[in-house]
């Protein structure tokens, strides 16, 4: 499970700057990623750069405890709506009806506050990234819609609990979905993003923003 | 920012105040507070409407309706009984907050960030009266309203509308909206 990190906004305790250290699932390489808080003042900003400094040097050292740290506070994993009888990763949509799950997991030690989907601040913040058997790379997102009702709208996401996106890839609200054509299949390198931007209402309303992986796996999509 | 007073009845006097009224990148925000209270056995709750010329005015077959009434939208998830086909709301009351939302800590006030994509060509325009009523069981007292709104235009642009009190044509086709979509709702 790839777990990764981004800054929860200032808190009154300040849980909010601290910094981040990322290690990325032994999957997808040794990659070991740091990201900060949300600056929100020149002496957090100082701090924050030192402590990018100390990071930078330590994150080579410490990138087998990196995912103990308590910062690291979200995972995300792409559950398939079945495994073939290898095992392989399969996802059937059929149906219109049909989905497959993405979950965001809360492995860390606080709640966190994340938008929902119901408003524009969440809607988006759910992506994929499709690499093709040749190689070539897709980013998967919702498509841009009118809002007409549309407010800053959080939930609370517990320590060890999860908040799960039903994902159906239907044309009317995901552009670039790697569907087959009916009756067809088609096996992609499927990631799954989630990134929550930073931003004057993610800090007011204490809201966590940071980008967060999935494992890239194989995945065969049957429609 | 802007007042709006109840012209009469028992809460005459007391107002709405538009707190927040700003251009946004992609449409508009706005925040409405007001101070009416509470009263024993009845409830005061946010009435909105919205009028626009994109998608969901033609999708849904309905210039002006109680917002939210869409289709494919995270909110669009309730079918009116009144109302069959595409297009969904968030619940089966005409009010802007669902219990969900009250239950989350939406309210007292109002809150609205609207927007819309870039248009192809020409402009976007979406219209809002928004309505703080009194209700009684099923009967739904207005007492105060404004309209507001924006434009998008096809270089991305916005324009944000003047605040004012909603015309009677406005308010006609407001109440329509409501009559129509829950009928089972009396609207004074």
């Amino acid at each position: 499970m790839t777990t990764t990190t981004g800054s929860k906004a200032p808190s009154p305790d300040g849980w909010g700057e601290r910094r981040a250290i990322r290690r990325a699932n032994a999957r997808s390489g040794s990659e070991t990623a740091v990201s900060f808080g949300t600056p929100w003042s020149a002496v957090t900003r100082g701090r924050v750069l030192g402590a990018l400094l100390l990071a930078l040097i330590a994150s080579a050292v410490l990138a087998s405890s990196a995912q103990d740290d308590a910062a690291v506070s979200l995972s995300l994993r792409i559950v398939p709506t079945s495994f073939t009888g290898t095992g392989a990763r399969a996802i059937t949509l059929i149906d219109p009806s049909q989905h497959f799950a993405v979950v965001l997991t809360n492995v860390g030690k606080s709640p966190v506050r994340v938008w929902r989907e119901t408003c524009s601040w969440g809607y988006s913040n759910l992506s994929f990234e499709v690499q093709d058997q040749d190689g070539s790379l897709v980013t998967v997102t919702r498509r841009q819609r009118p809002w007409e009702k549309n407010f800053q709208d959080w939930m609370v996401l517990p320590p060890g609990d999860h908040l799960v996106f039903d994902v159906t890839f239907d044309a009317t609200t995901w552009q670039h979905a790697p569907l087959p054509e009916p009756g067809r299949q088609r096996t992609v390198g499927l990631r799954a993003v989630y990134e929550s931007a930073d931003g004057k209402e993610a800090r007011a309303n204490k809201v966590w923003s940071g980008k967060v992986v999935s494992p890239q796996n194989p995945y065969t999509l049957f429609r | 920012m802007r007042v709006f007073t109840i012209a009469d009845g028992p809460h005459k006097g007391k107002h709405i105040k538009v707190t927040r009224y700003i251009m946004a990148a992609r449409g508009v925000e706005i925040n409405i507070e007001h101070n009416v209270p509470t009263r024993p056995g009845k409830e005061i709750q946010w009435v909105q409407t919205v009028s626009s010329n994109h998608g969901f005015s033609v999708d849904c077959k309905m210039l002006t309706r109680v917002d939210p009434f869409g289709h494919d939208g995270p909110v669009n998830t309730v079918s009116l009984p009144a109302v069959p086909g595409l297009c969904k709301a968030d619940d089966l009351r005409p009010f802007y907050w669902t219990a969900a939302d009250l239950a989350g800590g939406a309210g007292p006030g109002l809150s609205d960030a609207p927007n819309v994509p870039t248009p192809a060509k020409g402009r976007t325009w979406t219209q809002f009266v928004t309505a703080l009523t009194e209700v009684t069981g099923m009967n739904v007292h207005h007492l105060v309203a404004i309209a507001w709104g924006y434009d998008r235009f096809a270089d991305g642009s916005v324009h944000v509308a003047v605040i004012r009190t909603p015309s009677t044509s406005e308010m006609r086709n407001h109440g329509q909206a409501l009559k129509r979509m829950y009928p089972g709702y009396k609207y004074t």
